[in-house]
Order: C-alpha cells, then structure tokens, then sequence
C-alpha cells in the first residue's frame, strides 16, 4: 500500500489545485518546469522521480482505487481534481505509523542518483565475486552501458584485489543496513547477485515479502534513498561507497536541450547568441535556464535578477496564498519580466515552506 | 579459413566444449566448405554452434537473421560472456541514435543479428551490400513456408536479399520442419540442391502423458501432487501470462517447500533474465511459463515438463516437451487437458489476424488518409491504436498492404483497381492463414485424444521411424505415474540465514572460498 500511501500524501498537499496527473508526473519524475515547480510549490520534493518505471496505467489503477475506497473525493464541478476525504487522511496516519518508509524519500536530491548508484553496485558486486572465483563466463544483471563501463573501470583498478575490496563492501553495507529494518535490509540483500547466486528479481520479491510488484519497486527505492542520506551524512565512514557515488553527476536530470544551453551558458554566451548558435527561439533558452535554476542550486541567479529585485519578488510570493505568476506580477515593480519571477520561483526551493510558516 | 586448427580445438578455443553434438560437426564442415545447408536439428542439440562457430572462422561477416528477439539478445549477452564480443543483435528496437552509430561500424562485427522486418529496411540492405558476408544464416527456417506453424511474409523476401549480398553460403535451421515444410524452404530459397541434414526429433527418453480432467481445479491438484511427489527440476507451460503467474503463486502456497516462479513475455528483460539463471543455478525448482521460455537454455536435468494448456500444434509441443531430459534420464510430458480447453487456442487463431471486416474499415481510413494528403504516423504503436490492432496484427497487414504497392514508406498511394484486388487476396490470404492454424490445432488435438501409441503418433508427420522408449512409453501404453522413479536433486533446505549470514556469504567472506 506504499503507493497509494504516498499518492493520499501527495494528494493532501496539493489539496485538489492541481490534477491527478501532475501527481503522476512527480513521482514518475517528469523534467518539465511545471512538475518541478510543482514539488516546490507543494513540498513534495522527496518523492519527485521516486517511480520512473510506474507507467499511467498503473497510476489511473490505484487513483481509481483509492476513489473507490472513498479515500479521494472529487472536487465539485470538475473532472480530474480531487483531495483526500477523512478517510483518507486517517488511514494516512495509520501507514505512517505502521510504515518508516514513507519518510525515507529523499527524490530530488537524489535524481539522477539513485539507479546509477545501485546498478553500479548491483554491478560490481555480481562482477567481482565472479571474477574472485575465476568465473568470467556470466550474464550480468544489469544491461546498461554506462554502468558496465564504470565497473570494467574499476576491475581493473581492482582486480588483484578481489577479496580486500569484497571485504570493505561487507563492512560498508553491513553498517548501513543496520540502521534500516531488518525486513528492509534483508530485501535489499534478496536482490543482490553473486557468484552461482542470482538475485530475485521483483516478481519473486513481492510474492516472498507480500507486497504488490509496484510497491517492491519504491520500497527499494526508498531504501537506496535512505542508504544515500546515510552515507552522505558521514562520508568518511563508507570511503567505497563515496567512491561508487564520487563521480555521478547531477547534471544527468536536464533534459538534453537545457544541458546544453547550459553549457554555452558556462562558456560566457549570452541568451541572444546561444539562441542564435542554436538556432531556436530566445523564450526557449529563457525556459532552459529556469530549468536548469530549478535543479542547479549554486545556479547563479543574480545574472538575471539582481538582488534588489529578488527580495521584491519574494515578497510578493509571500502576500500572494494562490502563488499564480500573475497574481505575484501585478505586485512587483513593471519592468520585472516573468521571467524573472519564474526564474526567483525555480531557484527559492524552501520559498514555499517560508511562506507557510 | 584457419586451417591450422582442427574443428574440435576451435571448439574448445572459443566456446569451452570438448566435443561436437549429434550434427554439428557435419553441419560445420559442409559450411566451411561452402556448401548451402538446410540443418534440421532437434531443440537442445546446440543449433547456433553450427553458425556461431563457422563466424569464427569464416573471414568476413555471418548474418543470422531470427524473428525471436528476445532470443537473439539472449544469445549476444550468452556470447559475449563467452568472450565473442564482436556480435550484435539488430532490430526495430533500437535508439535511432543508437542505430546510426551501429550502422556506421558494422564491418567491425563477425556475427551480425537480424529481425527480418529490419532487414526489410533499404538503409540496412544498402549498409550490408558493403560487406563482406560470407555466411547468411535462416534461423526458425520453416516460418519461410505458408504451411508451417509460424508463417513469417518477411521471409519470403529473404532470397531476394540472399541475391543482393551476392550469394553467401546459405545455412537454413529448424528444429521442426515437416516433410513438406522442408520441400517449401528448398524452394523458397531457389536452391533445389540444397544439401540437407536432418536428424530426428524423437526423443527415447520422454515418457508422454495425457490425462483428461474435468475442471481446472483438479488440474491445480495433480500440480500440487506431483510436486509433492517428485522432487525434480520442472517447467509447467501455460497459454496465457495470466494463468502461470496465478498458477505460481498458487502452488508456492501450497507446495511451500518447492521454490517456484514464472517467466513470461511481458517482464522486463532483467527480471526473464534472472529467472533463467536462477533455474539453471538450481536455485529454482519450478518456472511457470510461456512458450517464451526454454528458447536458448541448455538445463539438462529437466525431468518433467507439463502443459496446463492445449499448444496450438504439434511443432510446438515437441519443442517444449522436448526441453525434458537432455542429460537422457527418464523424463515425463505431461499434458493436462480439459473439455474446455480446445476454444482458448481456437479464439487465438481467430485473433491472431485481423478479420475481413477490420480490413474493409482499415481500407476506408487509409482511403480517407490518402484524401487529406497525410502520411501514416511513424510511430507503430500510434498507427496499431489507430486502425486497433495488435502488434502482430499490423506487422501482418503493413507487409501486405507494402506488397500490394498501397504504402510505401509511410506514404499511401491510391489505385482504385489495385485496391480492390488487393482486399480480396488479402481476405483470401487470411483465410487460409486461419485454415492452416484450425488444422494444425486439429492435428493437436487428435494427438490427445489418440487410443493408439502417443509416440509413435507424435512423430509420424516428421520422420518415418523413430526409436522405441528407453524407459516408459506413454500413457497409451499403459504408463502411470506410479511407477515413475526418475532421478531425483536434492531436496533444498529453505534458507533461514539472517540477512547478515546471507550478505556475508554472497560476498564470499570467510572459509571456504578460494582466494586468488
Ligand atoms: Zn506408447
């Protein structure tokens, strides 16, 4: 019931502003400004991306669920709008108590992260058993090029030293599992492929831990989400795993185009001549920079908004409740663009939970 | 040709065997010499050897063309984890991006995998002129015969390809080619001469079994029994996904001391993978699955090999009954059948193609696309929702209405007379596409409900002799399971490590794992 759980959590934020699909859209982690803006706008920035593989199907499944159950009531005289009715609050509250998990998301900070970390060390892991045993004839588990590269790199880096490294890996996870559930860490385990021992893929996963497929997949999430907090809270302590993650851009969650707006943008060209080079529209490039404000949080701003004009714009997303561009346009100073606005929007990420308090 | 090696030391060089299957060898030769082949070779004997190993040594490049993709890629990850990393696998599937990339290096692979609608393409066909292919490959040979079980259009085509490439040494595969399927690959491919190797299918070790039940739940309970009963690897084949993921998860309830899981079509890759890998580990004692399963594994201690559901005809069944007992202990098909069991493969034949009144609607939205001057939409799966049909149902109709000079390219052309011709041997096409699928089921079913010997008739469209059974005939002649004592694994200890034990022993920390 994880699923369900988290869209009743994401549905009492949003508070029926805002159509069932951009809940669709948060967790399935769709790189539009709107999504984006949405996450910060609701505070649901943890469980942004948190399913990329849920397709709408399943999603219009558990909504439709969720109506029947009488936990989400359609708001009057629409179509595709809704909040959590008192059943639906109150059952919340119950799977949060009986339910850690839905407070291990951390999906914006880790977009980008989260399956490049464990495919790695899916990888590796399946990789250097094998090998330690003198068995370089095996299918890998995981079949996507950019992790296979990464591990070939780092066998041969290591491959003398089979054993030491397969140590430090116990060591490391051993640590982190312990501070999750031991159902949880077991799980974890369960998946993991090594020499002669394939791992269970999710099917086999639900029917052992009687979960629906759909919720083994966030649940695994959730539990590399918590992993990650943990090891960024003490780097030193899991060197291996800051070496798995050392390299691992958050550049990978611009969509293609912004990324390489971005990259003129660094090389000192202007919104004019990158639009020219590129040959698209300057509203374009305009919403490739709020894009990459959105994500990038050491994105430099003030070359488009000074200071002065930040502080406007955030005040006046203070007074305004319904939080609409145009609302907060008719109270700052004319010559500032939406721009601008949408660009102060992207880039406040704790603005909204500022206003709230 | 590297002539400095005998076959069974390149054998053994590039793929770790020590010895040669029944016809590989013979097969290999003949190649290697040149010579066109059609191979007829039962499921198991190591079929893509006879081309996997010849692409070794060949100078130039070896084409494979399979319309099973899953298989192909299963093959490449299979190859390249034996260390043959100058393979690929092309089809529809592919990134653009990806592809260009691919296209622009294909001279540097020496096996080359194809889809046949992909090699259909003219891009493709202009890049592959280039090389220099000196073996073509036809796997699934008798989808290129109207009769066979599995009639693929787009391999009709393949001659004239064959042409193109300038005549490569043609080697065609089947692991069930009747006598007259067989005639129809030989002229298909104008090669009349063509030397052929074939090798009977019979299989002495299999002991056949049909039994009528009257309902579905007491199939469930001679499931339940036998698994209680034998503790043997076993693979249980079902119609339908739904069915064998239910049927799974049900007799993992019921028989708790069994691991048991299902493998179909609609997973994701990975997770068929571990599925696959898990059964030939021994980590799994029973898969429930598809047909879409066994192709490519090479598990010789199956001992039991049951069909939930009725196949859709012979050729199939004696592929997947035939995946039982390759190491040549005593093994047992057993099929399960029920009075109702005849409509399912029945209303799949009649979904299988669109019917003549889809087409006659299909006709009318194309005529009014043509009006507006649009081109058909380049995404497939938009055009399969437009006319609704399934994925086979289009790829079907698109090569038809290709044939008929309606489209081209995505471009509709417009003649009136043509068109009309066109709806009719399209509607007559389909028609006999049904009638030969209505006679293979029926082929089918006589077989289950014959009186007489299930071996002797199970093989009789195939070959004119067949081998006597080595341990228990079949179910006509008296076989019960109650004298049934096969082989038997041991049985597992369900493993109740801690979730720390069980890290510790995947990551092979402590005694008994031998260090570098
Ligand atoms: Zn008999």
């Amino acid at each position: 019931m994880l699923v369900e759980a988290i869209i009743i959590k994401c549905s009492l934020n949003i508070k029926g502003e805002r159509t069932n699909s951009s809940i669709y859209h948060i967790l399935q982690g769709k790189k539009s400004i709107q999504t984006v803006q949405d996450i910060h706008m609701y505070q649901l920035e943890s469980y942004y991306g948190i399913f990329r593989s849920l397709t709408k199907g399943v999603f219009d499944k558990k909504i439709n669920g969720l109506i029947n159950e009488g936990m989400l009531q359609q708001v009057f005289g629409t179509e595709a709008f809704y909040t959590v009715s008192k059943t639906g609050e109150e059952w919340l509250d119950q799977q949060k108590k009986s339910n850690s998990m839905i407070n291990y998301f951390n999906g914006l900070n880790y977009y980008g992260v989260t399956d490049v970390f464990i495919e790695r060390l899916i990888l590796l892991i399946q990789t250097i058993t094998n090998t330690k045993m003198n068995h370089f004839n095996f299918i890998p588990v995981i079949d996507k090029t950019p992790a296979e590269n990464w591990v070939k790199n780092v066998y041969h880096k290591k491959k003398t030293r089979e054993t030491e490294v397969l140590g430090t890996i116990f060591n490391e996870l051993k640590r982190l599992l312990h501070d999750i559930s031991d159902e949880e860490a077991e799980m974890f385990v369960d998946r993991l492929t090594s020499y002669k021992n394939y791992g269970m893929n999710i099917y086999q996963l639900a029917a052992k831990y009687d979960f629906t497929s759909e919720d083994v997949q966030l649940q695994l999430t959730g539990i590399t989400h918590r992993l990650l907090d943990l090891i960024h809270r003490t780097k030193s302590d899991f060197p291996f795993m800051s070496y798995i993650l050392r390299d691992i851009s958050a550049g990978g969650y611009l969509t293609n185009s912004a990324d390489k707006t971005y990259n003129f943008f660094k090389s000192g060209f202007s919104i004019e001549k990158i639009a020219q080079v590129r040959q698209l529209k300057e509203n374009t490039i305009y919403d490739h920079i709020v894009e990459i404000a959105l994500y990038d949080l050491n994105f430099p701003i003030s070359h488009f908004v000074n200071e002065a004009n930040q502080e406007k714009i955030i005040k006046a997303v203070r007074s305004t409740k319904s939080y609409k561009l145009k609302d907060i346009k008719q109270l700052v100073d004319e010559d500032i663009t939406y721009f601008q606005i949408r660009l102060v929007l992207a880039h406040s990420k704790n603005l909204q939970k500022q206003v709230i308090k | 040709m590297k002539q400095h090696q005998s076959l069974e030391e390149s054998l053994k060089t590039y793929f770790g065997y020590t010895s040669f299957r029944t016809g590989q060898k013979e097969i290999i030769k003949d190649i290697m010499n040149g010579k066109d082949i059609l191979g007829i070779l039962p499921t198991g004997s190591g079929k893509s050897i006879c081309y996997q190993l010849p692409a070794k040594l060949l100078e130039g490049i070896t084409i494979v063309v399979s319309p099973l993709i899953s298989l192909m890629i299963d093959q490449v990850k299979q190859l390249k984890a034996a260390n043959f990393k100058e393979v690929i696998a092309l089809n529809s599937f592919m990134e653009p991006v990806e592809r260009n990339i691919v296209y622009q290096n294909l001279h540097r692979y020496k096996l080359i995998y194809i889809s046949p609608e992909l090699l259909q393409k003219q891009e493709l066909q202009k890049k592959l002129v280039q090389l220099n292919i000196n073996l073509f490959v036809i796997d699934e040979a008798h989808c290129i015969s109207q009769w066979g079980h599995e009639f693929r259009p787009d391999y009709l085509k393949l001659n004239t390809i064959i042409e193109r490439l300038d005549n490569p040494t043609v080697l065609a595969l089947s692991a069930t080619a009747a006598l007259d399927v067989q005639d129809d690959i030989s002229k298909a491919l104008k090669r009349p001469t063509i030397t052929k190797h074939i090798y009977p299918m019979d299989r002495d070790n299999i002991t056949f079994c049909v039994q009528e039940v009257s309902h579905d739940h007491e199939k469930i309970s001679i499931l339940h029994q036998l698994l209680s009963d034998y503790h043997v690897p076993a693979l249980i084949y079902f119609t339908s996904r739904k069915a064998a993921e239910n049927t799974a998860q049900l007799l993992s309830v019921k028989n708790p001391s069994k691991r048991i899981a299902f493998y179909h079509g609609g997973m994701e890759q990975i997770d068929r993978i571990t599925i696959q890998q898990q059964f030939m580990n021994d980590q799994l004692d029973v898969v429930c699955c598809t047909s879409a399963f066994g192709m490519g594994i090479n598990k010789s201690n199956i001992h039991l090999v049951i069909h939930y559901h009725l196949p859709p005809q012979l050729e199939s069944y004696i592929q997947e009954v035939g995946r039982a007992g390759r190491d040549g202990a005593s093994s047992v098909g057993l099929l399960l059948i029920s009075p109702n069991d005849v409509y399912l493969p029945r209303s799949i034949i009649e979904k299988e193609l669109p019917s003549p009144e889809d087409i006659g609607v299909i006709f009318q939205q194309l005529l009014n696309y043509f009006k507006s001057g649009e081109k058909l939409p380049a995404n497939e799966a938009s055009i399969e929702n437009m006319f609704q049909l399934n994925e086979v149902q289009w790829r079907f109709l698109r090569n038809q209405l290709e044939e008929h000079g309606m489209i081209d390219t995505g471009k509709i052309k417009y003649d009136k007379d043509i068109w009309i011709a066109a709806y009719h041997s399209i509607g007559n096409l389909i028609n006999e596409r049904k009638l030969v699928k209505k006679n293979k089921l029926n082929e089918m079913v006589q077989w289950v409900f014959e009186k007489d010997c299930l071996r002797k008739n199970l093989y009789k469209g195939f070959q004119s002799t067949y081998s006597p059974a080595a341990y228990h005939c079949c179910s006509n002649c008296g076989f019960t399971f109650s004298e049934w004592s096969p082989v038997e694994t041991k049985q597992n200890v369900k493993n109740s490590l801690s979730w720390e034990s069980k890290l510790k022993k995947l990551l092979l920390i402590g005694e008994g794992y031998e260090a570098k």
